[in-house]
């Protein structure tokens, strides 16, 4: 069979397909501590090359690992959240391996105790439907420095700033079987690890990156096939090309007779195509030894606890929430819960409004303030306009003293003056609703006097008019009159007697 | 030779204290005396004079001004493997041949604080990888008793300056017995405390898990003074033990009555007769002093080489691995890429030895051989720590030889096996992390022998009260080699 | 068991040194006779024995976050053989690890 159709355009694989992919998730959570895992230099992002390097990180002879309290507590508290168990005695292991930004030959990492075992995440792809993604483990380790090839012709330039700045690796188990599960998946580890506020979720800084391991079987086949590795993917968007790029890579080889060779690929977002990276074969025997400068860590039920009594609410509590006490859509539920500083406007805006209504208030937020957000390249962190205005301005929607039209040019309005409350600026433009029915019916009459071809061909039959009365009367009040009481009259005033 | 130095740390420092004595006059005494030791090859960098007039100068100031410690303005001398700011430290190897570190080692800074005044850097074994100090990038070191032996490693350099008495203390590390074997081979007092006890940060690494500072001197009493200064909690070490510092001088004078003396028949009878007898007689003087010695075995450690020629150079392959050429030390010239850049700069930075060990080590972690030989040495390893704790619920001390010949010939042990075997005795209390001593206990075809005590883990206080009971009898410590007298 | 010439060969580009065709046939002898002194340890019974990683069973101390360093980068810079000023410089790579 061909492999050209084996994806329709929103990247799902068709069930008749006879293969199956198989992909599993390495994710690097960059940790938010003010210092390294390993010595108190700083982590900031963006500071002068080499700066913010110490003679440990340096890898100066005779310099010492000491370890950070708060990368302990961050990774506990990731285990936590996900359902794992938390290893009570924790082990850190050296990686050996050469590499200019890896300054003493060796990672400290983790390998037969990480921190964090099993757990498990629960994804949504699609519209319906939830699929609980298992989690084999997450272990702590120190990130490399950055390696810059493109300055100079002949040399390649090291900035050791990154390294040991402190890194959790979430390895899943490989249950995931398409690329759009794979992204849904990352998603929602972003999701938590930003709720948790362990990672400040800046993907263009590298807080957040992935490698992917892809395989293909046959469909229904229970034995792995081999896999590849694709390498540093760090988008979302990437993530899902990648892999559904090297899912179409491998069943073509495979349809043509070719076998999967176990390598590393780099993704080229520009090509769209991933590319084996060149292979050694030592690069695979890292040497991994317990690290004799560093004792085993043991975490006790005091540190459990207190983490544990600190966990924020997760996501998935937020979802039910907002689903079964707030009535939701599931979807809605999702979208809002799934990004920590939309939620939090969320919450603030219902609790700010005079009636608290949560329906309307997700309605409006995944809507016209999104639509905003999009128009301006902002995200939710960024949103110029408090939670407490914006409440306002449902007040306003809910108590039907605006139409929803004109919730819409208020909002652009609130969006641009940052000192007005919504009130002021109905108020100040007259924006209001006509309350007042006499004043209302009166201009209704004007509007039917002065067409009265117009009244005579609906009469006659020309119901396609009456939008055309309403038109005439919403102009009149710029757009102030309650639409339902508008119909109403003029229902009433043209059906009445001629 | 100087006389002075020979007089030790409390004595000079009393009549430093008593001013009958300058920290200037203390501090050019032992440089002449460093100059008379040339032969020996025993210094690697001598600290610029104008650093150690400054430090001369605030001991003096603190000692004038009724400031002055048991340690101030008196002169030692460090061994390379320490890291001391602005003072060229190459470790013995081309690798750090011009490396200026710009920070103390925690015991460096400690010492100095202490008002020690560093008057230079000793040498060694490269990377402290040997037994003979024959391995140095800048030449073998000579044993003061005969120009043709060697003097132990891998702080050979430490033991001879002090056994010549051109220093009265020098700084020592210990990893598998390079500091007690040298201390042996030269005739002087050394001890390697409790792992955990001395700080290793700045300290270049050979095997993180075994590598302990120490110190050497001609009397018990004068370790005791220096290793109070340098031990103690230090937060920049992970691995060090979180007590404070303690004063090992306190129980110096403590009776040696009903010490509980262990002798390991087992290995007397695996060494040569000249050192037997002296561990022997080291027994009878103890018990004259109160003691009771009864026979013990410690079924595992003949095995303690053979696990540890695994462990410690695994450990090194890793520890090593930072000398790449990147960011300090030896880099080739003219690199072709970057593998041409690593693969040369360590083979020219690196000597014979220390490649050995890289290999082996390289070899004992990778897939395949890791359980056979790394893990399982680490269970050998456990086995041995069982046999110390079994034996140290029915002794205080084991009483032990240090090596099992006296110094031999340079060039005499040229297969890297027989030269392992020298630390056969000392080797084994480096695995459990227990404090070792080495003290001058006689004399074996006119080559000074050393007698071992080895305790329980933080035991330092009682090794040096029984070694230094021990010299209130014995003349050992005090005998210098004819040729510099 | 024997270590070869290959294994020797194959265990120095792991370590990244550069042994000469006659120091890999003397390294490849040293390094048999290492390994029958360090086969000793094949004849202990350790079946029942934990691996001991560390000379006393103690546990890690934590340092509390903070940042307590500063920048080093001019004397970081000038310990390294070769840098513009701001980066360490290696011949150029051209792939990652």
């Amino acid at each position: 069979m061909s492999s050209v159709s084996l994806q329709d355009s929103q990247g799902r694989e068709p069930s008749a397909s006879p293969w199956e992919a198989v992909i599993g998730l390495e994710i690097h959570v960059q940790l938010n501590t003010d210092s390294k895992l390993f010595s108190g230099s700083a982590t900031a992002y963006g500071a002068e090359p080499n700066s913010q390097v110490s003679w440990l990180d340096a890898a100066l002879p005779g310099t010492l690992p000491v370890v950070n309290e708060k990368a302990i507590r961050y990774a506990v508290r990731f285990g936590l959240a996900v359902g794992a168990e938390i290893s009570r005695e924790t082990v850190f292991a050296r990686k050996n391996y050469f590499y200019p930004d890896l300054p003493k030959g060796y990672q400290i990492s983790q390998l037969d105790h990480p921190i964090v075992v099993g757990g498990a995440i629960t994804i949504f792809p699609g519209e319906s439907g939830e699929k609980v993604i298992r989690l084999t483990r997450a272990h702590l380790e120190e990130d490399a420095g950055k390696s810059i090839h493109d300055l100079y012709p002949r040399h390649s330039t090291i900035d050791l700033n990154r390294a040991g700045t402190p890194l959790i690796e979430v390895v899943s188990e490989p249950d995931m079987r398409s690329a759009a599960e794979a992204v849904a998946y990352m998603r929602q580890v972003y999701t938590l690890v930003t709720h948790l506020g362990i990672c400040d979720g800046n993907l263009q800084e590298g807080s957040f990156r992935c490698d992917a391991n892809v395989s293909v079987r046959p469909a229904g086949s229970q034995t792995l096939g081999t896999r590849t590795e694709l390498k540093n993917i760090n988008s979302f968007r990437f993530v899902e090309r990648a892999i559904r790029h090297e899912i179409r890579r491998q069943i073509r080889l495979l349809e043509s007779g070719g076998q999967v060779t176990q390598e590393t690929r780099l993704y080229d977002a520009e090509k769209d195509e991933t590319r084996p990276m060149r292979s050694k074969e030592e690069a695979n025997d890292y040497r991994y030894f317990p690290d004799p400068d560093l004792l085993p860590v043991r975490i006790n039920d005091a540190l459990i606890d207190k983490e544990r009594q600190q966990l924020p609410e997760l996501p998935q509590a937020k979802v039910n929430r907002y689903i079964h006490d707030w009535q939701l859509k599931p979807a809605d539920a999702r979208l809002i819960a799934g990004d920590k500083a939309c939620s939090g406007v969320f919450e603030a805006c219902v609790s700010a409004m005079q009636k608290p209504d949560p329906v309307l208030a997700g309605k409006w937020l995944l809507g016209e303030v999104s639509a905003l957000l999009n128009r301006d390249a902002l995200d939710w962190a960024a949103l110029p306009v408090s939670p407490q205005r914006l409440a306002g301005l449902l007040d306003a929607l809910a108590g039907d003293t605006i139409s929803h039209k004109i919730g819409k040019d208020v909002l652009v309005k609130l969006w641009q003056s940052p000192q007005d409350t919504a009130a002021d600026i109905i108020d100040r433009e007259g924006l209001g609703q006509m309350s007042d029915s006499a004043a209302l019916e009166a201009l209704v009459d004007e509007v039917l006097k002065a067409n009265e071809q117009q009244v005579a061909d609906f009469r006659n039959g020309n119901d396609k008019l009456f939008n055309f009365f309403v038109g005439q009367v919403m102009k009149a009040t710029r757009g102030t009159a309650n639409p339902v009481q508008l119909k109403t009259l003029l229902q009433n005033k043209l059906n009445s007697s001629s | 030779m100087s006389e002075l130095m020979r007089c030790g740390l409390h004595a000079i420092g009393s009549r430093l204290r008593a001013g009958e004595l300058s920290v200037a006059d203390v501090v050019a005494d032992s440089r002449r005396a460093l100059h008379k030791a040339q032969p020996l090859n025993a210094v690697i960098t001598e600290a610029d004079e104008t650093a150690i007039d400054a430090q001369a100068h605030i001991a003096q100031q603190a000692i004038t001004e009724g400031r002055g410690g048991p340690l101030t303005g008196l002169p030692l001398i460090h061994k390379d493997i320490f890291s001391t700011r602005g003072l060229r430290t190459t470790c013995a190897s081309r690798m750090l041949a011009d490396y200026v570190p710009p920070f103390d080692a925690t015991v460096v800074s400690r010492l100095a604080q202490a008002g020690m005044v560093t008057l230079g850097k000793a040498n060694m074994d490269e990377f402290a990888m040997g037994s003979s100090n024959e391995n140095s990038f800048f030449g073998p070191v000579r044993n003061p008793w005969d120009q043709q032996r060697v003097p132990g490693g891998s702080s050979g350099g430490s033991a001879a300056l002090v056994a010549f008495g051109a220093v009265p203390v020098a700084t020592g590390s210990d990893t598998g017995g390079s500091i007690r074997q040298p201390a042996a081979l030269c005739g002087v007092t050394g001890i390697k405390p409790t792992y955990g006890r001395a700080s290793r940060h700045g300290m270049i690494a050979f095997a993180s898990s075994l590598d302990q500072a120490g110190v050497f001197g001609r009397y018990a009493a004068d370790c005791a003074l220096v290793l109070s200064a340098m031990c103690g909690h230090d937060p920049l070490d992970s691995t060090s033990d979180a007590s404070g510092p303690v004063d090992y001088t306190a129980e110096l004078e403590k009776p040696l009555t009903g010490l509980r003396v262990g002798i390991i028949p087992h290995w007397l009878e695996n060494t040569e007769t000249g050192i037997a007898t002296a561990v022997e007689a080291t027994r009878e003087a103890l018990e004259a002093l109160g003691a009771q010695s009864l026979p013990v075995d410690l079924p595992n450690a003949d095995l303690a080489v053979a696990a540890y020629y695994v462990l410690a150079p695994a450990e090194a392959s890793s520890n090593l691995a930072r000398f790449d050429g990147v960011r300090y030390g030896h880099r080739c010239a003219a690199p072709a890429d970057l593998d041409d850049l690593y693969r040369r700069s360590r083979s020219e930075g690196f000597g014979e030895e220390v490649k050995r060990r890289i290999l082996v080590g390289t070899w004992a972690l990778s897939s395949g051989y890791y359980d056979a030989y790394y893990r399982r040495a680490q269970k050998v390893r456990r086995l041995i720590a069982g046999d110390f704790d079994r034996v140290f619920g029915q002794v205080d001390v084991l009483l032990a030889p240090v090596t099992p010949e006296v110094a031999f010939k340079l060039g005499e042990k040229a297969d890297p096996v027989s030269l392992y075997q020298s630390d056969v005795f000392t080797i084994p209390a480096s695995l459990a992390g227990l404090p070792g001593l080495s003290m001058p206990a006689g004399f074996s075809q006119g080559l000074p022998v050393g007698a071992q005590l080895i305790g329980p883990h933080f035991s330092e206080a009682r090794l040096l009260n029984v070694a230094h009971q021990f010299q209130q009898h014995s003349d050992f410590h005090l005998r210098t080699p004819e040729a510099f007298t | 068991m024997t270590i070869t010439r290959q294994d020797v060969e194959q265990i120095a580009t792991l370590a990244k040194l550069h042994l000469s065709p006659s120091e890999t046939e003397q390294v490849s002898v040293s390094l048999n006779q290492v390994l029958a002194l360090v086969d000793r340890i094949q004849a202990a019974d350790v079946d029942a024995v934990r691996p001991m990683r560390h000379p006393r069973d103690a546990c890690q101390a934590l340092r509390a976050d903070g940042v307590t360093e500063s920048s080093r980068k001019a004397e970081l810079m000038q310990l390294a053989p070769e840098t513009d000023g701001d980066y360490y410089l290696v011949p150029k790579v051209v792939e990652h690890p």
